[in-house]
């Protein structure tokens, strides 16, 4: 690899090593494993040089990502995900209880989404991650683009259910 | 509709943290010393190979070379020589027509002439079996030896007498005048002399009435 290439290299590093992250974690509900994902993903990537003939660089880290994460399951044992509050984002500049109201909220929903089955929470993941339409998230994880469609539409409908039941319950705890 | 609005917009901004490692986490920083840390490790790896690589070349080719070496001399060695073909094949030609004129001479050029000379019955009837067995086996030597024997005879065959022309050859040979032997040897020594021819010395013919007129 020349000096140009390992520059453009590590910008892409730099560039894409969240989203990585966040399909590898979307498959293997742990942050150590993502990580080690992620690592993988880039030294294969180095070590190949397919990346500079990709032409939708998110979609092809995507599949990447995708087929080494489900991979990695299928080599380690299964265990239980483990919540880990350093993936939770740092806040803009709110108050302390709406920082805490905003963080509980914030992980109350990634939990309803780490419960939701893969084949709806990937899509669900991808979409949101680095807007991928669902011809790209089709593509990706060699499903037709109706399906997509479908599970997206299912995944939303399932997380506000359940976002809205947990409210209710909460109300009537107020109240109680 | 306001609740679903609300809980879309819970949802999306749920969904836009999910699995966010954050700009601070230092990710790409782990994973870039993580790619470095592999590429020291490659490039160690193939410099570490290069060792074994090297030695086993110093020891597979002077290896590969002493085989074809040895392969190429025990070829020679076994292969027959031009030389000994040589030596070998005039002597069976020869043998019959040479040896003979020296039995006559009665002088032996070769240790193994001299057993033909003192019965030349016996040695013309050795010299039958060796271009029996010249016929029979190869002219390669190793090829030689592996050729069979000649069948054995259940009795050893007595020694047949000289027949009544043998008898007479060898009287005269050893009884025969010297000086006809001597002649022989000589014109055979001889026989490659240059030729010298004495000048003719012819007188001129005198014509008869010459002069007269």
């Amino acid at each position: 690899m020349t000096t140009d290439e390992e520059a453009e290299f590590t910008a892409l590093v730099r560039r894409q090593s969240s989203f990585v992250f966040r399909v590898a974690y979307a498959v293997l509900l742990n942050a150590h494993d993502a990580e080690d994902t992620v690592q993988e993903v880039f030294l294969k990537l180095y070590r190949n040089s397919g990346w500079r003939d990709a032409k939708n660089e998110a979609a092809f880290l995507a599949r990447v990502a995708w087929r080494v994460a489900v991979d990695r399951r299928r080599s380690a044992k299964p265990t239980e995900p483990i919540a880990d509050s350093t993936l939770d984002p740092p806040s803009a500049q709110p108050g302390p209880e709406e920082m805490l109201v905003e963080a509980s909220q914030h992980a109350l929903i990634h939990a309803l989404i780490d419960a939701l089955p893969e084949d709806l929470r990937l899509p669900l993941v991808l979409s949101a991650a680095d807007d991928l339409n669902s011809r790209e998230i089709g593509a990706i994880l060699r499903i037709p683009e109706g399906t997509v469609r479908t599970r997206l539409h299912r995944a939303r409908q399932i997380l506000r259910q359940r976002l809205a039941n947990l409210n209710a319950r909460n109300q009537e705890n107020l109240h109680a | 509709m306001p609740e679903r609005d609300e809980l879309d917009l819970l949802l999306d901004a749920g969904l836009a943290t999910y699995a966010d490692p954050g700009l601070d986490s230092g990710l790409e920083e782990r994973v870039l010393s993580a790619l470095a840390a592999a590429r020291m490790t490659t490039q160690e790896r193939s410099r570490s190979a290069w060792w074994p690589k090297r030695l086993a070349w110093a020891v597979a080719v002077p290896l590969a070379a002493s085989l074809l070496l040895w392969i190429s001399i025990a070829k020679i060695s076994h292969a027959p020589s031009s030389h000994i073909q040589q030596a070998y094949k005039p002597e069976t030609a020869k043998t019959p027509n040479a040896i003979a004129p020296r039995i006559e001479a009665g002088g032996p050029a070769h240790p193994s002439e001299a057993k033909a000379r003192v019965h030349p019955a016996t040695s013309m009837r050795l010299i039958g079996s060796t271009q029996d067995k010249m016929k029979s086996c190869p002219l390669r030597t190793s090829e030689a030896a592996k050729c069979a024997p000649l069948p054995k005879l259940d009795v050893f065959p007595k020694p047949t007498p000289p027949s009544m022309e043998e008898q007479a050859l060898v009287i005269v040979a050893n009884t025969g005048p010297a000086s006809p032997r001597e002649a022989l040897i000589e014109s055979q020594q001889h026989a490659d002399a240059p030729l010298s021819i004495v000048a003719l010395n012819i007188p001129p013919l005198a014509v008869p009435g010459e002069g007269k007129n």
